[in-house]
């Protein structure tokens, strides 16, 4: 029974999760700029990726038929949920930062652009 | 228009390619020859009963790589080796010394790649030393260990290798002792067997027909199938030490690389 | 059918696809990022054609290596090719 419960929110995340991609990629191309792109991209990544794994962990975890072997799957799903969880923040910082440092995308209007302000531009 | 076209013969090359390849079955039956020495090799990589031929290793791949055409590999190392001095000749005299800090990318990466490369580091190794067990190798866990140089380099700027001291002369010095290493287990054979009094062949592995010496396969009923983990350790040194040093040579800023080159030339 | 087969399609045309697009880009930083994706797919297809052992050795050079490797020569030259 609870592995039935745990099963249907495991597959439910990862349903979760492609609609979460859909979004993300329909605003990809509908977006104006590089940052509000970026922002969907991210969208999809952390929510298009990493709650999927997380129901992948659940799903091999409540699925006694694969033995001893659902640990381990849990377990290396869980790591790269997490190693996930780590990298995508820290790349599309490091996207957006470089991006506003070289002042290659520059959006249109700009209502207020306070780290440009403390560089002194 | 043009990206139409072109769209839509990729589109059409794809088709044409899968349904060629797989209901017209272009490729044809796979030939008796090839699959005679696939089976050989199948069933000689972990054979216990036919200890003169087989790699005792379950993967197949690795047998093959060190033990079956192990000579071939190590002129592929032999290539490699002289491609990393040859990057050393161009870039002579360049002391790492000198190299001012840079500022590289910001915090916030820093402290993610902080936490990345020990994960990097121990999957590395884990792929090397279970390089006769699972897929894997000397060569792919070096390369593994080679993105960590170019995260250093990226994320922390070119000065880092300084503080974590590592600078050229060390790197070579660790890439050569994988090379000794590798031709260390080379000659074993043949230096013990020359004590005993009897024959062996280099990079032998296990008893040949005319051959007693055999090294270990277990060690405490742990496989390490003979020379392959010995072998995918010391690849592993020199592959990733090797690329250590290219990235720390390409890292360089061109001004101090030009610095240097350009003082040799006035000599 | 066998699905794995769709995939190789659909992977080998998103690596046509790219391998296109890195040709004819100008913008030699674009064209690194375009092998690389190209790479991607092909690790997808090596790994479906069941040969871990090259998925090892290409992910990390094609992905990590091969575009750093590049990305440091074009940073020391030019960066946009010339006609």
């Amino acid at each position: 029974m609870i592995d039935e419960i745990a099963r249907y929110v495991g597959l439910a995340l990862l349903v979760a999760g492609s609609v979460i991609n859909l979004i993300g990629a329909v605003g990809l191309s509908r977006f104006k700029n590089f940052y509000l792109r970026l922002h969907a991209a991210t969208v999809s990544t952390i929510g298009g990726t990493f709650y999927p794994l997380l129901g992948l962990v659940i799903v091999s975890l409540a699925t006694p038929e694969l033995g001893e072997l659902r640990f381990f799957m849990g377990g290396s799903l869980l790591v790269a949920a997490f190693i996930l969880l780590l990298l995508a923040p820290a790349g599309s910082h490091a996207l957006a930062r470089a991006t506003h440092r070289a002042k290659i995308s520059r959006p249109e209007p700009v209502i207020v652009d306070y780290l440009a302000e403390d560089r002194g531009d | 228009m043009r990206k139409y076209l072109v769209l839509a013969s990729i589109v059409l090359t794809t088709a044409v390619v899968a349904y060629v390849t797989t209901y017209l079955g272009a490729l044809g039956p796979l030939g008796l020859d090839t699959r005679y020495l696939a089976k050989l090799f199948l069933a000689n990589t972990y054979n216990p009963a036919h200890r003169e031929l087989t790699a005792m290793s379950p993967e197949a791949v690795t047998s093959i790589v060190w033990d079956f055409r192990g000579i071939d590999t190590l002129y592929e190392t032999v290539v490699f080796y002289m491609a990393i001095i040859a990057a050393l000749a161009i870039y002579r005299g360049v002391s790492y010394s000198n190299v001012r800090r840079g500022s590289g990318l910001s915090l916030i990466v820093k402290v993610v790649t902080k936490l990345l490369i020990p994960i990097n580091i121990a999957v590395a190794v884990s792929i090397a030393a279970h390089g006769h067990l699972t897929p894997g190798g000397g060569f792919q866990a070096g390369a593994a260990l080679a993105v960590v140089s170019v995260l250093l380099a990226v994320v922390y700027s070119a000065h880092s290798f300084v503080e974590l001291g590592v600078n050229l002369s060390r790197a070579v010095a660790l890439r050569s002792a994988g090379l000794l290493a590798i031709a260390l287990v080379v000659f074993t054979p043949i230096v013990i067997s020359a004590l005993t009094g009897t024959q062996a062949y280099l990079m032998q592995n296990y008893v040949k027909v005319d051959s007693a010496f055999s090294f270990p396969a277990h060690v405490q009923s742990q496989l390490i199938s003979g020379t392959l983990i010995w072998f995918n350790l010391a690849e592993f040194l020199a592959v990733s030490f090797g690329f250590f040093i290219i990235f720390m040579l390409l890292s360089l800023r061109e001004e101090v690389v030009r610095e240097w080159v350009g003082k040799e030339d006035e000599h | 059918m066998d699905f794995s087969l769709v995939l190789l399609a659909l992977f080998s045309a998103v690596g046509l696809t790219f391998t296109y697009l890195a040709v004819v880009e100008k913008d030699l930083v674009k064209a690194v990022i375009f092998s690389a994706i190209q790479s991607t797919a092909y690790v997808a297809i090596l790994y479906l054609l069941r040969a871990p052992d090259i998925v090892l050795v290409y992910l990390p050079v094609a992905v990590g290596l091969y575009p750093a490797a590049l990305l440091f020569l074009i940073g020391k030259t030019e960066k946009v090719e010339e006609e």
